[in-house]
């Protein structure tokens, strides 16, 4: 058994004290050996913990572009929904969807999965824009209105409804 | 944002209602089991809850919360 040396200054030691004496370096080799196992880092012997959370995100992510350019007119009526209300809604739809769950099945793993699994179902990307010229024009009635959106939330309220019928709530 | 103003389609009920059983099904929950896990209060919560949210999401989708500028 050969003496390791310091990676650093070889300095030679028997035994692969925790840092070298001369150069206070922690690495150390054996040369005479092909072992994988010749090598000494006490930098790196941490414990390792694994850790997996059942985090995933319901990203519902939109983007809303809306220009209305009115130029040289008269009399004209715009009228455009205002989709920050219905953010809410829907973030009021999920958490009402996350707590039924949770009350019906439980925080348990099952639960979460099914939480999980129904908030899948809406993941989805969405980018609108739209543009309005208006140009020397008279008596025009303008109505936007962001149908997507109230789908979407549409969508959320029927499976809130689905799954409470189904646990006999109403 | 669409320019055509009217109520959008919704998603068939089926197709909603096959969706939550085969969820719950796949994660083996069973449905009878839960349902007697519900005390009456918590069912008279839910039921409030979902009702009231009802309430707003129709308020939402039938008269959308509009700004209406006379220019």
């Amino acid at each position: 058994m050969s003496n390791w040396k310091c990676v650093h200054c070889k300095y030679e030691s028997e035994n692969p004290y925790k840092n070298c004496k001369r150069c206070n370096y922690n690495r150390w080799e054996q040369e005479e050996s092909n072992l994988e196992n010749n090598h000494w880092n006490f930098s790196s012997h941490d414990d390792a913990t694994i850790l997996q959370d059942g985090g995933q995100f319901s990203s519902v992510d939109q983007e809303s572009d809306e220009l209305i350019w009115i130029k040289d007119s008269c009399n004209v009526t715009v009228q455009s929904t205002d989709t920050q209300a219905a953010v809410s809604l829907q973030v009021g739809l999920q958490l009402a969807i996350a707590l039924i769950i949770s009350i019906a099945i439980g925080d348990t793993i099952q639960g979460q999965a099914v939480a999980q699994e129904i908030f899948q179902q809406f993941n989805d990307e969405q980018t609108n824009k739209q543009k309005i010229y208006v140009d020397n024009s008279k008596d025009v009635n303008i109505v936007t209105t962001d149908t997507d959106l109230a789908v979407n939330i549409e969508a959320m309220l029927q499976i809130l409804v689905a799954l409470v019928v189904k646990l006999d709530v109403l | 944002m669409s320019d055509l103003p009217g109520k959008p389609k919704e998603i068939p009920n089926k197709v909603i209602d096959l969706l939550v059983s085969d969820t719950l099904r796949r994660n083996g929950i069973n449905l009878e089991n839960v349902k007697g896990k519900l005390s009456d209060e918590q069912k008279q919560a839910l039921k409030e809850l979902v009702e009231d949210l009802t309430k707003q999401v129709d308020a939402f989708v039938d008269q959308p919360n509009s700004t209406k500028k006379d220019l």
